[in-house]
């Protein structure tokens, strides 16, 4: 389906879109937390339809591979908890895994598959990743949502 | 451009916009304890008063390789039930098709963080309800310690 044969189902529904995505990184803390907060702007709704991303693996003794970070997430717009207990990020970033150090051979992976998590986050609603570190050193995590805004009652704000 | 995105991420169960508006996604992690010397292991997943069908989308997870060796095989089937309704989803699947490639080597190094995906099972259930995962098969020592569950399911507000 091309533009012109949705502009009608555009029209009726007041809506645009446009491909977009909100992404941000944190160190979390050795056996802490930290939280990702990502703001959907004012102008538009966004609707999430992938996940990528990426966290390190280190540990004291080096860089062991083994994912240590687990996330919850939250739309506070809809007050909705999505995610209703930590997730293991090796689970949903698949493979995810940025090598620090590592040893020889051990691939520093590089297909970032898009895990889907289609929902519609409402404009001004924060996007909350909350991120739990089990292991004994920081890690950094990197986020990913990727999908389309929807403009609030604007044809096309281009033009 | 926009609309190919939008039509290359959409999975077969929300087919519209208004779809997608209507329900929201609801993900829980779990980790099943085999530690112990089992002959089944039963996991229930109670849907609560939430007054909305479920669907289970997707189911992945991962467990530890066993012993030393990260290739071993893990003969364990996975069977998902409804007993209060008698609806059986799943029999006797095997877990090692269920959750591929699902294995990790908790010693870290070489054959770690591999791509974990996520099956497509889209059981559709009804609100107030639960299901049960059941492992079975277990014979000596070809069982993991755990295995880290991550069920992937939508909300419905209508249908």
């Amino acid at each position: 389906m091309d533009f012109q044969n949705m502009l009608p189902e555009l029209e009726e529904k007041k809506l645009w879109m446009d491909y977009f995505n909100y992404s941000g990184s944190k160190v979390v803390p050795a056996g802490d937390s930290a939280t990702i907060e990502l703001g959907v702007s004012a102008s538009h709704d966004f609707e999430c339809l992938t996940i990528t991303g990426t966290y390190t693996t280190d540990e004291i003794a080096g860089d062991d591979g083994v994912c240590k970070l687990a996330a919850t997430l939250v739309d506070n717009g809809s007050n909705t908890i999505l995610w209703k207990n930590p997730v293991n990020l090796a689970l949903i970033l698949s493979p995810g895994r940025v090598r620090s150090s590592g040893i020889a051979g051990d691939p520093s992976n590089q297909l970032f598959w898009p895990q889907t998590m289609e929902h519609l986050f409402e404009a001004t609603s924060l996007i909350l990743v909350e991120i739990f570190n089990s292991g004994d050193k920081d890690n950094t995590v990197f986020m990913n949502f990727e999908g389309n805004k929807h403009y609030l009652n604007k044809l096309n704000p281009n033009k | 451009m926009a609309r190919q995105v939008r039509d290359r991420n959409r999975p077969s169960f929300i087919k519209s916009f208004d779809e997608l508006r209507s329900s929201y996604p609801e993900w829980e992690a779990r980790t099943v304890d085999l530690s112990q010397s089992l002959s089944v292991k039963r996991e229930n997943f109670p849907l609560g008063r939430n007054r909305f069908k479920y669907v289970l989308q997707h189911l992945c997870g991962m467990y530890p390789s066993i012993g030393a060796d990260p290739t071993a095989y893990v003969n364990i089937l996975v069977s998902i039930v409804d007993e209060s309704q008698g609806i059986e989803y799943m029999r006797d699947m095997p877990l090692v098709n269920l959750m591929t490639p699902g294995i990790f080597n908790p010693n870290g190094k070489l054959r770690n963080q591999q791509y974990f995906g996520a099956r497509k099972l889209d059981f559709i259930m009804l609100p107030q309800s639960s299901f049960e995962i059941v492992f079975s098969n277990f014979k000596g020592a070809n069982k993991p310690d755990k295995i880290d569950l991550l069920l992937v399911g939508r909300r419905l507000r209508k249908l």
